[in-house]
């Protein structure tokens, strides 16, 4: 589905095969589109000696960006006796705007190399002028299938299928931590849990947008660790989103994005919808715009709650931070306890010394330490060498 | 500085080599030089930094380590991948990828395989004559006049093949990873077309191509020589090679260069993606994207002002062809200065100012920020750095002799900068100390600013109408009135009702500024920029969002332009 999309907004534009003609030198044999590659002579001239190259780029994968275009191609090398000269040399290729990444189509070039080397070594299907003749069609049908649909399946002869695929550029998931909350992004109801690993079937009843990760771990009674790969395999697959821990005591601040609020009407009755109080009269813009705007650095959401009393009848203060986060409209400020002296050979660390680095949030640390907020927040009070720092 | 770079993971943006190759009519598809050459040094330097990224792991979350150890893991593996990778290129290998002769000259060259990425600028030596003359006179006469030293060996080797050689073409390479965002090949590919164009501007002064090259190959030809030897030799003797090497070191070391090339021709360079990420490593993904900065110098506004972070250090890198308006505009620098205010003092164009403005950004000499005043608010930046075994912490306390942890502790609720210095405040008296550590932990991205935006957002079940319609009604009306005031029996209807709560919309002045506001009250404009759009002091600004704050909401953020240094997305 997502190669089929990346694909439309990023095609391919031709599939050629070059291969070094013993009496005719290097040659461009068969391109789709017909002489797409042949008629752009300065591009030619810049890629020529990188599709049929000399022996020691055999094998290896080589983009040439030049004249606007990006042409992929991976050069074989066969040695045998049977050819003239005694070795035999082509390449399978293809051509991409200059402005779109190669790396999603260089897993298929690689793959399409190995598939005609086999071919060539088991039936000299490439050099065969019969079976050659039909490396036109091959072209075309590859080129049309996988700019419709993102891959494509070519039977070639009575036993070999190639099959090709388009990988789009992803983004590598985040790291998930025991502290993470994963919230799904779509609705569970269009959540086909079949399709699913069983780990994720076992995880999903349990993800509700307030479980933290080592939560669902344990009413799973499932290893944390094959928990913590599953929520970001689902999080790869943009399935979920992972937020933080509601609590009372949390603190948000409001991003540029808020504006989009005001400004996108969709997002708005999704919002009110989304962050409206069950069996209550719905909450207007007005409603949600000053519970959001309360929000900042010093101001806990009961606070908020405390202030905004009228406001909140209607809101899900819950939801609304939800909601917020979901959509980037704020983001949370985290608290975290560290050490002031920097005298490392205290010996009898106590266990929450460990864990005032700098680099744990008060909500890590808490995970971690299984205590609550407010029993955290006692513990540091006992101790003066540790400052509060809010980020 | 090279050793902590080796220990640290390789960036993206670090070069792997930088070669030169040429093509001419006798030897064709030569690479005369590589640099670095020695076979250690890569893998080395890959093992050190594999080494360091295991013990590391250590101090990550515990629970996480499984996880976390293979991600390091696998990226690790892929850098000593390309690292090996260049290893197992050989120099004919080399020559035969990176020939000129290969593409179409005076055209931007890039070339990928299997992991590396070669980026160049292959140009043709414009000289039919230097060919001509080369063939026909005697050979000893055939090499240019240069400074004896050089020229000895070309010399003495005239019977050789080099003295035959004519060079048709060159191409200066950089060999970089795959992993480099684009925008840092662009940036390669901009480094190697100024060496090129130099190359050949020095060759038409002095033949200084051809001498090298000729020099170069001469060097090669000895059989008794492995290849590192050569290459040791040819950069003992060529002023081209050691300037390569110089390219080289600087770009990976600082990625600001100077150079003169053959004592003559000044290139200067900087890698913006070195210099803006350098000294922020932190574990809260200190990486500045270029784009945002790009970004962020496209929207920058005259209100803006500029934090140079160290004064003395800008002055000491001018030289003597520097623009005379960047002399003029350091004169009248001063961080609580806006642009527009240093563009009068200094009476140089305000689009001079940005233009300088963007080049003090870019080569990591300065930030964008309001100018500080009294009246600003500062909080704890996203990448401020609060591990308590950062060098910042020695750092700031051998300049300030405080402990930094304490004072990000009072950075950590917004405080205005003049509350610091009131009689409760910590910087009581100390007025000079607190600008000081404010510019301090602005250049090091530990604070950002927080401005206030507005929104006008009347209570809308009470009227009817949505609170953007009604705005859009007032805003038509108002061009309808004449400039001068506006009464309140002015108003449509149902502007009429929403006014009613607010006493000061009787009074016509305090109604006519309040509309001459209502366009920046959206959310995207924050008190300091309606101050400098309509001359207005912050009093007289602050008073009538307060008459009229029954109509408003406020919300505090950082301003997006000048917070792309310390909001990595």
């Amino acid at each position: 589905m997502e190669a089929q999309e990346y694909i439309q907004k990023h095609p391919i534009e031709c599939m050629f095969f070059s291969e070094f003609h013993h009496k005719q030198g290097p040659k461009i044999t068969h391109q789709f589109p017909p002489n797409y590659v042949t008629n752009e002579r300065e591009l030619l001239q810049a890629v020529q000696d990188y599709l049929i190259p000399k022996s020691g780029l055999k094998q290896k994968l080589i983009t040439v960006n030049a004249i606007g275009k990006k042409v992929i191609g991976c050069p074989v090398f066969i040695d045998d006796p049977h050819y003239q000269r005694n070795g035999y040399i082509f390449n399978f290729g293809l051509v991409l705007a200059n402005i779109h990444k190669s790396s999603p189509c260089i897993p298929l070039i690689k793959k399409l190399s190995s598939y005609m080397t086999e071919l060539e070594r088991e039936s000299y299907f490439v050099s065969n002028e019969t079976t050659k003749s039909l490396i036109p069609e091959i072209l075309k049908k590859m080129l049309t299938e996988l700019n419709e649909k993102g891959s494509c399946s070519i039977p070639v002869n009575k036993s070999t299928t190639i099959y090709l695929k388009v990988f789009p550029p992803c983004i590598s998931p985040p790291d998930v931590y025991d502290h993470h909350v994963p919230i799904l992004t779509i609705s569970k109801d269009d959540f086909d849990l079949e399709e699913w690993d069983l780990t994720t079937q076992l995880v999903l009843p349990f993800i509700d947008g307030f479980r933290h990760v080592k939560k669902i771990a344990m009413l799973a009674d499932a290893d944390p660790n094959l928990i913590r790969i599953c929520i970001q395999n689902l999080a790869f697959y943009n399935q979920i989103k992972l937020i933080s821990i509601f609590q009372y005591s949390n603190m948000y601040i409001t991003t540029a994005k808020l504006n989009q609020i005001m400004e996108n009407p969709r997002l708005q009755s999704e919002c009110l919808r989304f962050i409206a109080k069950k069996g209550h009269q719905l909450p207007t813009l007005h409603d949600v715009m000053t519970l959001y705007c309360g929000l900042s650095p010093g101001v806990k959401v009961q606070d908020l709650c405390l202030r905004h009393q009228n406001e909140m009848t209607r809101v899900n203060e819950q939801k609304l931070i939800q909601f917020g986060l979901i959509h980037n409209l704020i983001r949370r400020i985290h608290m975290y306890p560290v050490k002031i002296s920097t005298d490392f050979s205290y010996r009898g660390q106590t266990e929450l010394q460990r864990y005032t680095t700098g680099q744990h949030s008060a909500e890590e640390v808490c995970c971690q330490l299984g205590i609550s907020h407010s029993e955290l927040l006692s513990r540091i009070e006992r101790d003066p060498n540790i400052a509060i720092c809010w980020k | 500085m090279v050793q902590n770079l080796a220990m640290e993971k390789d960036p993206p943006w670090a070069p792997l080599a930088i070669m030169l190759s040429m093509y001419g009519r006798s030897i064709t598809n030569k690479l005369l030089f590589k640099y670095p050459f020695e076979a250690g040094r890569h893998s080395q330097s890959s093992l050190r930094s594999y080494k360091q990224l295991t013990s590391s792991t250590y101090h990550l979350n515990q629970s996480n380590s499984t996880t976390n150890e293979e991600d390091e893991d696998e990226c690790c593996e892929s850098i000593r991948d390309e690292a090996e990778q260049y290893l197992s290129f050989s120099d004919k290998l080399l020559a035969q990828v990176t020939s000129p002769a290969n593409t179409v000259c005076g055209q931007k060259f890039d070339v990928k395989i299997n992991g590396l990425r070669f980026v160049g600028f292959p140009l043709m030596l414009e000289h039919g004559n230097i060919e001509t003359q080369d063939a026909h006179l005697p050979p000893s006469l055939a090499v240019p006049e240069l400074s004896a030293p050089d020229t000895m060996p070309a010399q003495i080797e005239d019977h050789s093949v080099s003295s035959g050689i004519t060079v048709t073409s060159y191409n200066v390479v950089f060999v970089l990873r795959t992993a480099a965002d684009y925008s840092v090949v662009e940036a390669y590919q901009q480094l190697a077309t100024k060496l090129g164009v130099g190359l050949r501007f020095e060759e038409k002064q002095m033949n200084y191509v051809t001498s090298q090259f000729k020099l170069m190959l001469s060097i090669h030809e000895d059989p008794d020589m492995s290849e590192e030897q050569v290459y040791q030799k040819i950069l003992e003797q060529s002023s081209l090679a050691q300037n390569l090497r110089y390219i080289f070191d600087f770009v990976e070391s600082t990625g600001i260069l100077d150079l003169s090339l053959n004592e003559n021709l000044r290139i200067s360079f900087c890698l913006f993606h070195k210099v803006l990420n350098s000294g922020i490593k932190n574990e809260y993904g200190g990486i500045v994207d270029i784009k945002s900065i790009e970004q962020c110098l496209n929207q920058i506004q005259p209100y803006h002002g500029l934090l140079v972070y160290d004064h003395k250090n800008v002055w000491d890198s001018l030289t003597d062809y520097c623009s005379m308006s960047i002399v003029k505009f350091l004169n009248v620098y001063n961080p609580t200065k806006s642009l527009q205010l240093m563009s009068t003092d200094a009476d140089i164009a305000m689009r001079h100012v940005f233009t300088i403005a963007r080049h003090l950004v870019l080569w990591g000499k300065a930030c964008v920020i309001y100018p500080l005043c009294e009246t600003n608010v500062y909080f704890l930046a996203p990448t401020a750095s609060l591990n308590c075994r950062s060098k910042y912490i020695k750092l700031f306390s051998d300049k300030f002799n405080l402990n930094l942890t304490e004072v990000l502790n009072y950075f950590s609720t917004p405080v205005r900068l003049g509350d610091y210095q009131s009689p409760t405040g910590a910087f009581f008296g100390n007025e000079k100390k607190l600008v000081e550590i404010v510019i301090w932990m602005l250049q090091h991205r530990f604070l950002v600013q927080h401005h206030t935006y507005v929104h006008f957002l009347p209570v809308q079940d009470k009227f009817g109408k949505p609170g953007q319609e009604l705005k859009k009604v007032l805003l038509e009306r108002l061009k309808t009135v004449s400039p001068g005031k506006v009464e309140h029996r002015h108003l449509p209807h149902y502007c009429r009702e929403v006014f009613q709560s607010v006493p000061a919309s009787r009074d016509s002045e305090d109604l006519t500024l309040f509309l001459r506001l209502l366009k920046y009250f959206d959310g995207k404009h924050h008190l300091e920029e309606m101050m400098y759009r309509e001359n207005m002091v912050r009093h007289e600004l602050v008073t009538i969002l307060e008459k009229f704050q029954s109509l408003l909401l406020t919300c505090d953020r950082e301003d997006e332009i000048a917070a792309a240094f310390c909001m990595p997305t």
